[in-house]
C-alpha cells in the first residue's frame, strides 16, 4: 500500500438505462503510467465505463476522481482525458494537420507553439507526409494514427481508446499493437484501452480489468489473470482452458476416475488445465494421469490440437508440441494417459 | 465484356423516355422562349427578327422591381433556412419522438395546398383575423394591426412557412450524415458548443444548407401568387409583372427578356453569396 | 444526444403549431356555420360541403384534376422507374450528371416553366387543355420517381437478379417476379408524391390548361371573385387529397427525412 493516491479512482461508479443495468457498482483505480485494458465481450459494460470516464455519459451513482479531483460532473470538453474512437471521429472536411491542430486552437495555444507541438506528433507518428490531406484519401492505419496523434497532442492525464483497432485486419493490427506497446514506453502517460480481443489485451497492457455483464470480474496482470482465473468465465474467456468438475476430500482431489493430492477445505470444484500444460505418454511419478481415448486430431501448424475423451465422458483438449524431428501423427481412437504438474491446474471456487 | 454493348444500349433505351419528356416540354420550350426574348410583337404579332430592344426596356423600367424581388426574396431565403437549420438540428442532436414529429409534419404537408397555405395567411392575418382577433383579445392592442396584411411582411411569412419544409429537408438529410463520434471528439478536446456548431457540423453540412437556400430563394425570386393576394397594390414581385406581360399584355418577348433577366441577376447574386460563405468558414478554421 | 431544454422546447413546438396552425383552420372553418373566416367557427355544420357539391364547376374541376393526376401517376412511374435503372447501371460520375439534367425542371421557379410551356404552344397553334397539362406535369414530376428508384437501386442486391439469370429466367420474367416486387414499395409511393405535386400545381395548369379548370385553379377562380365560404371545403378536400398521397408515399417507402 502507498500513500500516493492513483491517478484515476473510480467509486461505486453505476448505470442503468431503464431496466437494464449497464454498469453495476464498480471500483477501480489506475495509476500513473498504466497500461489498463478493459477486457471483455460486447455488452460487458467496458465501453459504458470508458465513456464515464471520458466524461461523455454521467453515472447514475458514485464519483470519478481523476489526480485526487473529483470530476464526475464535468463534461468531456472540461477533462484533463482525451478519446480515440473505435470509428476515429476525424473531421472529414479537416486536413490531417487541421484535425490534430485542433485542440490546441480551442485552448488557445499561441500560434508557433501549436505549429510546433502538430508539427512534433505528426513526425513522431510518421503523419508528416500527409499532413495536408483531408481524412478520406488516407489509409484505415493513417486514420488511427491521425486520431492518436489527435488526442495525444493534449498531452492527456488519461488517454482513453475505445477498440481503436478493430476496424483494421490482422496484419495492420499487429503492426499497430507494436507501434502503440512503443509509443507508450517513449512518451509514457497512462492509457485506459476497450478491447474485446484477449490477445490484444495481453499483448498491450500492463494491467488487464476482465468485465462481464457490467461488473468487473478480475483486475490483475496479464499473467496472472491467465494463470489464475477466478471464474470459469475468466477461464474461458482468456485463452483455452479445460475445466473438470471435481471433488475434494481430505486434502485429496479427485478427478475423472483419478485422484491426487491437493491441500484445502472438502467441497466440490472446478479444476482448470489449459491445453499446453497437459502433456501425453505413460505420465510421471507425482503427476495425476487420467485413462483417455483420442477423439480426433487436428494438425494446427506449431502443435497438435488433440481432443480425448476421459473415462468419466468428459472431453479434454490437449496442445501437443511436435518435439523436432518426429512427424509421427497421433492416432485417433488410440489409447493414452494424459497427465500435468500439480502446478499447472488450478482451482476455480464456484458455490 | 460480353454484356456490354447489350446493356449499353439497354441503359440508353431505359433512360429514352425521360429524356425525352425532358427535351420537348424543357429544353425545347426553354430555349424557344430564351429566343423569343429577342423578337418583338408588333402590330398584335411576333416578328422574328433579333434585337436587343426588349432587354433595354428591362433594364429602364423593371430593374427596380427585379432589385426588389431579389431582396425580399434574399430575406426570404433566410429566414427560413436558418428556421429550417433550427428545426433540422434540434431533430438531429436532441433524443425523443417530437423531432420525428416534426419531420413527419413537414414532410406530409411538403405537397400539401399551396393556394390553400396563401389563403389560410389571407384570414390569418387580415384586420378581422384571427391574429388581431387574438391580440385584441389578450389586451396587447385595441385596434386592429393594419400592416399585417397587404404589405412585404405578409408575403415574407406566407413564404417562410410555404417553403420551409422545402428548406427542413435538405438540410436534415445533411445533418443527418454527421456521425456522433466527430461530434464527441470535438466535445473531448475541448469546444464549446458554438464552436462544434460552427467548425464541425456546419462545414459538414454545407449541401444542405446551400441546397435548402438556393431552393428557397429561387421559388420566392419567381412567385408571384403570394405577392398577388396577401401583398397588395403596393408589394409586386417581378413574376407579377412577368404574367401579366403575357396575359394582360399577350406580350411574350418583354415577359422572357424579363424572366431571363431575373433568372441572371438571381444567378449572380446566389454564386456571390455562396462564395462568400465558403470564405467565411474557410476563414473559422485557420 | 441531448435532452431537451425549455428553450429548445418551446422552439419545436412554435414551429409545430406555425406549420400546422393555418392548414388546421382551414379545417375546422370549413366545418362551422361562421361564413367569414373568423372566429368563433359557429355551430357544426356541413352546409359547405353542400355548396360545394352542387356547383357543377366542381365536378369539371375533379374531373379535369382526377384525370390529369392517375396519368400523370402511371406516366411519371413508368419514364421515372425506367430512366432510374438506366442511371444505376452507370457509372457514379455520368450518373449524377444525367440526374442533374432531369431534375433541373424542379429547381427552377414553376412560373419559367409555365411561361415557357405557354410560349412553345402557342408557337405551335397547340390546343390547350388537359392533354397539354400532362406532360407539362410529367416533365417535373417524374424527377421525383427517378431519386426515388435511383436511390432504391443503390441498395439492391443484384445477386438476386444474377441468381435469376442462372436459373434461366428471362429479363421480362426477371423484372416482373424478381426487381418489381422488391421495388414496388418504393415505386407506390414514388408514383404517389409524383401524383401529390401534380395535384396541388397551381402555376404550370394555370398557364397550359386553356380555358378548363382544376381543382387548383377552382380554387384560384373563388379568390379572385367572390368570398364563397365553400372555398374552405375545397381547400379541405386538396389537402386531405394532397397530405394523404404525400403520407402513403412516405409510409410505403418508409422514408426517414
Amino acid at each position: 500500500m502507498t500513500d500516493a493516491t492513483p491517478l484515476l479512482r473510480l467509486r461505486g461508479l453505476t448505470k442503468s438505462y431503464d431496466a437494464h443495468v449497464a454498469l453495476h457498482p464498480t471500483d477501480l483505480e489506475v495509476e500513473r503510467g498504466d497500461f489498463l485494458a478493459l477486457l471483455g465481450p460486447s455488452g460487458c459494460g467496458k465501453t459504458t465505463l470508458l465513456r464515464m470516464i471520458g466524461g461523455f455519459l454521467s453515472p447514475d451513482r458514485g464519483r470519478v476522481e481523476i489526480d485526487g479531483q473529483d470530476v464526475t460532473a464535468l463534461g468531456p470538453e472540461q477533462r484533463n482525458t482525451n478519446i480515440v474512437f473505435q470509428s476515429y471521429g476525424l473531421f472529414p472536411h479537416m486536413t490531417v494537420r487541421q484535425n490534430v491542430g485542433f485542440g490546441l486552437r480551442v485552448a488557445k495555444r499561441g500560434r508557433a507553439e501549436r505549429d510546433r507541438d502538430t508539427a512534433e506528433i505528426l513526425e513522431l507518428m510518421h503523419l508528416a507526409p500527409f499532413a495536408d490531406r483531408l481524412p478520406a484519401a488516407l489509409s484505415g492505419g493513417q486514420q488511427q494514427r491521425v486520431a492518436l496523434a489527435r488526442a495525444l497532442v493534449m498531452k492527456p492525464s488519461v488517454l482513453l481508446l475505445d477498440e481503436p483497432l478493430a476496424a483494421l485486419d490482422l496484419q495492420l493490427r499487429k503492426a499497430m499493437q507494436e507501434e502503440l506497446r512503443n509509443l507508450h514506453h517513449e512518451i509514457g502517460g497512462t492509457f485506459v484501452y476497450v478491447t474485446h480481443d484477449q490477445s490484444e489485451a495481453m499483448a498491450l497492457a500492463n494491467r488487464v480489468a476482465v468485465m462481464d455483464q457490467g461488473r468487473i470480474v478480475q483486475e490483475q496482470s496479464p499473467e496472472a489473470i491467465y494463470r489464475h482465473p477466478r471464474t470459469r468465465f475468466v477461464a474461458n474467456f482468456i485463452g483455452e482452458s479445460n475445466l473438470l468438475a471435481a471433488e475434494r476430500k481430505g486434502d485429496t482431489c479427485h478427478v475423472a476416475g483419478t485422484s491426487f493430492p491437493l491441500q484445502g477445505p472438502d467441497g466440490k470444484l472446478t479444476l482448470m488445465v489449459r491445453p499446453s500444460n497437459i502433456r501425453l505418454g505413460r505420465g510421471k511419478a507425482g503427476c495425476p494421469k487420467l485413462p483417455a481415448t483420442i477423439a480426433e486430431a487436428v494438425f494446427m501448424g506449431d502443435y497438435w490440437h488433440i481432443r480425448l475423451k476421459l473415462q468419466s465422458g468428459e472431453d479434454l483438449i490437449v496442445h501437443q508440441q511436435q518435439p523436432s524431428g518426429q512427424s509421427k501423427a497421433p492416432q485417433t481412437g488410440g489409447s493414452t494417459t494424459a497427465f500435468w504438474e500439480p502446478a499447472d491446474c488450478h482451482v476455480i471456487d464456484e458455490t | 465484356m460480353s454484356r456490354g454493348a447489350s446493356s449499353s444500349r439497354r441503359t440508353v433505351a431505359q433512360i429514352a423516355p425521360a429524356a425525352a419528356v425532358l427535351t420537348v416540354f424543357f429544353l425545347l420550350p426553354g430555349a424557344y422562349f430564351f429566343l423569343v426574348s429577342f423578337w418583338q410583337i408588333k402590330r398584335y404579332k411576333l416578328v422574328r427578327e433579333t434585337t436587343l430592344e426588349n432587354y433595354v426596356d428591362v433594364v429602364r423600367e423593371y430593374l427596380p422591381s427585379i432589385g426588389f424581388s431579389i431582396t425580399l426574396a434574399l430575406i426570404i431565403a433566410a429566414i427560413t433556412t436558418s428556421f429550417a437549420f433550427a428545426i433540422a438540428y434540434l431533430i438531429r442532436f436532441r433524443e425523443g419522438r417530437l423531432g420525428t414529429l416534426i419531420l413527419f409534419v413537414a414532410l406530409t404537408t411538403l405537397f400539401g395546398g399551396y393556394l390553400v397555405k396563401i389563403y389560410a395567411w389571407k384570414t390569418l392575418l387580415g384586420s378581422t383575423g384571427i391574429i388581431n382577433q387574438a391580440l385584441m383579445l389578450i389586451g396587447v392592442i385595441e385596434q386592429p394591426l393594419d400592416w399585417l396584411l397587404y404589405t412585404p411582411l405578409a408575403v415574407v411569412i406566407t413564404l417562410v412557412h410555404f417553403l420551409l419544409p422545402f428548406a427542413i429537408l435538405p438540410v436534415h438529410a445533411s445533418l443527418r450524415g454527421i456521425a456522433d463520434a466527430p461530434v464527441d471528439a470535438a466535445r473531448d478536446l475541448g469546444a464549446s458548443r458554438f464552436r462544434i456548431f460552427a467548425e464541425v457540423v456546419l462545414p459538414q453540412c454545407e449541401t444542405g444548407v446551400v441546397t435548402a437556400f438556393a431552393l428557397t430563394f429561387f421559388i420566392s425570386v419567381g412567385d408571384y401568387v403570394t405577392a398577388q393576394l396577401v401583398g397588395g397594390p403596393n408589394t409586386l414581385m417581378v413574376g407579377n409583372f412577368m404574367q401579366s406581360q403575357f396575359i394582360n399584355r399577350l406580350n411574350a418577348p418583354i415577359g422572357s427578356a424579363l424572366a431571363f433577366s431575373t433568372l441572371l441577376a438571381t444567378l449572380i447574386v446566389f454564386l456571390a453569396l455562396r462564395y462568400g460563405f465558403r470564405l467565411a468558414l474557410g476563414g473559422l478554421r485557420r | 444526444m441531448r435532452r431537451w431544454s425549455a428553450g429548445s422546447l418551446s422552439f419545436a413546438l412554435f414551429s409545430l403549431v406555425f406549420l400546422l396552425t393555418p392548414l388546421v383552420l382551414v379545417v375546422l372553418f370549413s366545418f362551422g356555420e361562421n361564413p367569414h373566416a373568423t372566429l368563433p367557427f359557429g355551430h357544426p355544420t356541413l352546409h359547405w360541403y353542400e355548396e360545394l357539391f352542387a356547383n357543377s364547376n366542381f365536378w369539371a374541376a375533379l374531373k379535369n384534376s382526377a384525370i390529369i393526376t392517375l396519368s400523370v401517376g402511371v406516366l411519371s412511374a413508368i419514364t421515372g422507374t425506367a430512366a432510374a435503372f438506366g442511371f444505376s447501371n452507370m457509372r457514379e460520375g455520368p450518373a449524377q450528371i444525367g440526374l442533374q439534367f432531369i431534375t433541373a425542371p424542379v429547381m427552377l421557379p414553376p412560373l419559367f416553366l409555365a411561361l415557357a410551356l405557354a410560349t412553345a404552344y402557342a408557337a405551335i397553334d397547340a390546343p390547350q387543355g388537359v392533354l397539354t397539362v400532362i406532360p407539362s406535369h410529367l416533365v417535373f414530376t417524374q424527377p421525383f420517381v427517378v431519386l426515388v428508384i435511383y436511390s432504391r437501386m443503390a441498395t439492391f442486391d443484384y445477386a438476386l437478379i444474377e441468381s435469376a439469370r442462372d436459373l434461366g429466367a428471362s429479363p421480362l420474367s426477371i423484372f416482373l417476379n424478381v426487381t418489381l416486387p422488391i421495388i414496388a414499395p418504393n415505386l407506390i409511393g414514388a408514383s404517389f408524391l409524383a401524383m401529390a405535386v401534380s395535384l396541388d400545381d397551381f402555376v404550370i395548369t394555370f398557364f397550359t390548361i386553356g380555358g378548363g379548370m382544376t381543382l387548383p385553379t377552382l380554387i384560384w377562380g373563388m379568390l379572385r371573385t367572390s368570398l364563397d365560404p365553400s372555398i374552405n371545403a375545397l381547400g379541405t378536400l386538396v389537402l386531405v387529397m394532397t397530405v394523404g398521397s404525400s403520407i402513403i408515399a412516405f409510409k410505403t417507402t418508409r422514408y426517414r427525412g
